[in-house]
C-alpha cells in the first residue's frame, strides 16, 4: 500500500535503509535510523507538553537537523507544523502566533504572548525517551500552515493537508526522476514552501539531503557536489545569478555533475535559461512555476522544450492547469486569463480567512492570480500578477514584459514597473519606472525611451523614470512592486 | 571612501553602526547574499579591479576584504 503522508513514508525508508545516512549538516552525517529516533524523542517531548491532534506547533525555521525532526514530529503527533521565518521581527511574529493559537512555540526568542513557549534547542525537545506508540496521519489531516509574505496585518496562512504535501513531493519527482539513490544539497531557507517541499521528498524517498548556508559561499556547495558526491541541489533564480556572480564561470564544471537542479519561486531571465541549457547539457534542468497554494503546478525542463524556454511549461503529473476568464469561462489558445489550478497539491484554504478562501476558488479551481495563455501544444504562458496589471486607456500592460525590455539596456541592471493613476487614464505617463543602474552613471530618460521606442508600442513606454539602488523582493526574489507604489 | 563606508553605503547600514575588521554577514542583517555581491561589485567598481572565484571564496569579514584588497596593493584606509 502506498504511504497516505511523507512521515509514514521517511518511517518506511527509515526501517529499509537504517544505515543510510538522510541528513549532511556541517561535519555530521545522521543515519536514517538516528533521525528516526530523534523525529520519536521529539514527538513524545512534544506530547508530554500536551501537543495532540489538531494542535499546532510553532517552531523556529532554523536549516539545520532538528527543523527536520521538530517539522516529522508534529506529524507523527497528527498535528500541524507552523514554521516560521527566522528573520520574521517581532511584532509579525507575535502577529502569526496569535492568528495560529500555537499549543507550543518553540523560538529562540521569548516574545510576549499567551502561549507555552519554550527555546528551540536539541536540549529541550530531544530530552524524552523516543515514542512507542503512534498512529500516522491520514490524508486529510492538516499538514502545515505556511505563511506567505505580506504586510503587518495581512498574514495569510496556507492551510495544506498531508495529502496535499505528499502530492507535492510525488508530482515533481515523477517529472525530475530524482530517487532515493539520490543526495540533494538544500540552500534554501526550511521554512519557505519550496525548501520544506524539497525537503519533505528526499525524506520521503529515501534519498539523502545536505543543508547548506544559502549562496553567499558557492564554495560550500562546489565542496558537497566534490566531497558528497551530491546529484542534485535546488535553487531560486536569484541564487544562481549570485553564484554566478561570485564564481564566474566556475559553477560550470561542478554542476555539470548534478543528475539534476529544480529552479523555482520566481522568474528566470531567457539568457540565464539558455546557457543553463547549453553549458549543463547532460544535467534535468528543471523549473517549477507554483504557489505555496499549489506547489510546483507547472514544470519545464530547459532541454525538452526547444524554442519554448519562455514558457512556463507543461502542468505538473497530476495536475490540471487551465485559463479562465473572470467569468469563470475557459479561454481558447492564445486568450489571456487567470491561471488556475485543480489537484491533489490544492489547498483547502486559508487559516481563518474563510472570505478569502472563497474568493480564491472558481468552479473548484484554485485561482493563482497570475495571468497568462496557453498555446495549441499545451504550454502555458505567463504575463503577469492580476494585481500588477497596468490599465493605459482600456488597454492591458504587464510590467514584467516592459521591464524585460527595459533591462537590455546596457545601462540598466534590474527594473520594476507600476501603475501611478487609479482609473485607467489614456496617457503613457500612467506608468512609471524604477531602475537600478549597473554603474555609477544614469542614463538619462530621454535615452531610456528612445531605447524603447521600436521594441515596444508607444503606450507601454514609461512617462516618468526613477533611479533606486534596489528593486524590493521577497526572499525568494519575487519582485514587490506594491512597495514602490 | 574606506571600506566600511562603502559597506555602509552599500548596505544602508545607518549612521552609527560600528563595523570592526570582525563583522561578517552574521552581525548585519542586510549582508545577507545579494547584499554580499553587492558588496563586491561595489568593491570592483571603487577600486577598479577584479576580484577572482578564490578571492572571493575567502571574503567573510571586512577584515578579509582588507586582506584582499593589501595583496592587490590597495589601502583604502
Amino acid at each position: 500500500m502506498k504511504p497516505e503522508s511523507i512521515v509514514e513514508g521517511f518511517f518506511r525508508s527509515s526501517e529499509t535503509q537504517p544505515d543510510k545516512t538522510a541528513i549532511i549538516w556541517k561535519d555530521e552525517k545522521i543515519t536514517y535510523a538516528s533521525v528516526s529516533e530523534y523525529v520519536r524523542k521529539a514527538a513524545a517531548f512534544l506530547k508530554q507538553m500536551g501537543i495532540k491532534k489538531g494542535d499546532r506547533v510553532a517552531f523556529y525555521g532554523d536549516k539545520n537537523p532538528l527543523f527536520a525532526y521538530t517539522y516529522l514530529a508534529t506529524h507523527l503527533l497528527e498535528a500541524v507544523a507552523v514554521p516560521l521565518d527566522v528573520k520574521l521581527p517581532e511584532d509579525r511574529l507575535k502577529e502569526l502566533l496569535i492568528q495560529t493559537e500555537p499549543g507550543i512555540v518553540l523560538h529562540p526568542t521569548k516574545v510576549d504572548h499567551p502561549f507555552q513557549q519554550l527555546p528551540f534547542s536539541e536540549e529541550v525537545l530531544l530530552s524524552s525517551a523516543p515514542l512507542g506508540d503512534f498512529n500516522l496521519p491520514a490524508g486529510g489531516d492538516l499538514a502545515d500552515l505556511l505563511f506567505t509574505t505580506g504586510t503587518t496585518g495581512n498574514a495569510k496562512g496556507v492551510k495544506l493537508t498531508q495529502q496535499n504535501i505528499l502530492a507535492g513531493a510525488v508530482n515533481s519527482n515523477e517529472f525530475i526522476g530524482n530517487d532515493a539513490s539520490d543526495i540533494e544539497i538544500i540552500p534554501l531557507p526550511l521554512h519557505h514552501a519550496f525548501g520544506l517541499r524539497r525537503l519533505r521528498t528526499n525524506l520521503f524517498l529515501g534519498a539523502t539531503v545536505i543543508l547548506v548556508d544559502g549562496f553567499m559561499f558557492p564554495k560550500h556547495f562546489f565542496d558537497a557536489i566534490e566531497v558528497h558526491a551530491a546529484t542534485g541541489i535546488c535553487m531560486v533564480p536569484s541564487g544562481f545569478s549570485i553564484v554566478k556572480k561570485l564564481m564566474k564561470d566556475r559553477y560550470i564544471p561542478h554542476f555539470k555533475k548534478l543528475k539534476y537542479i529544480e529552479f523555482g519561486s520566481a522568474p528566470m531571465s531567457l539568457d540565464e535559461k539558455q546557457e543553463l541549457a547549453v553549458e549543463l547539457p547532460k544535467t534535468r534542468i528543471c523549473m517549477h512555476f507554483g504557489l505555496t497554494e499549489v506547489a510546483a503546478n507547472i514544470l519545464i525542463e530547459f532541454h525538452e522544450v526547444g524554442e519554448k524556454l519562455h514558457a512556463l511549461g507543461k502542468p505538473s503529473p497530476n495536475v490540471s492547469v487551465n485559463i479562465l476568464g473572470d467569468d469563470g469561462e475557459e479561454k481558447t489558445v492564445g486568450e489571456i486569463g487567470e491561471i488556475v489550478v485543480k489537484g491533489d497539491i490544492q489547498t483547502p484554504g486559508y487559516w481563518k480567512k474563510p472570505e478569502l478562501t472563497q474568493k480564491s476558488f472558481i468552479n473548484g479551481w484554485f485561482r493563482t492570480g497570475d495571468l497568462g495563455y496557453k498555446d495549441t501544444e499545451g504550454y502555458v504562458y505567463l504575463s503577469g500578477r492580476k494585481d500588477d496589471v497596468i490599465n493605459v486607456g482600456g488597454k492591458k500592460v504587464f510590467p514584467a514584459e516592459i521591464e524585460e525590455v527595459l533591462n537590455q539596456h546596457s545601462a540598466v541592471k534590474d527594473s520594476a514597473v507600476i501603475s501611478v493613476h487609479e482609473g485607467g487614464k489614456i496617457t503613457g505617463k500612467s506608468i512609471k519606472a524604477f531602475v537600478v543602474v549597473k554603474g555609477k552613471e544614469q542614463p538619462l530618460p530621454k535615452d531610456l525611451i528612445t531605447f524603447l521606442r521600436g521594441k515596444l508600442e508607444p503606450f507601454k513606454i514609461p512617462g516618468e523614470f526613477k533611479f533606486i539602488s534596489k528593486i524590493p523582493a521577497t526572499a525568494s526574489g519575487k519582485k514587490q512592486r506594491d512597495k514602490l507604489k | 571612501m574606506n571600506i566600511e563606508e562603502l559597506i555602509k553605503e552599500v548596505l544602508f547600514i545607518e549612521e552609527g553602526t560600528q563595523l570592526t575588521n570582525e563583522t561578517g554577514p552574521n552581525d548585519i542583517e542586510a549582508w545577507d547574499s545579494l547584499g554580499h555581491v553587492d558588496i563586491i561589485t561595489a568593491i570592483e567598481d571603487e577600486f577598479d579591479i577584479e576580484i577572482s572565484p578564490e578571492e572571493i571564496g575567502e571574503i567573510s569579514t571586512i577584515g578579509d576584504i582588507k586582506k584582499m584588497l593589501a595583496k592587490k596593493d590597495i589601502n583604502p584606509e
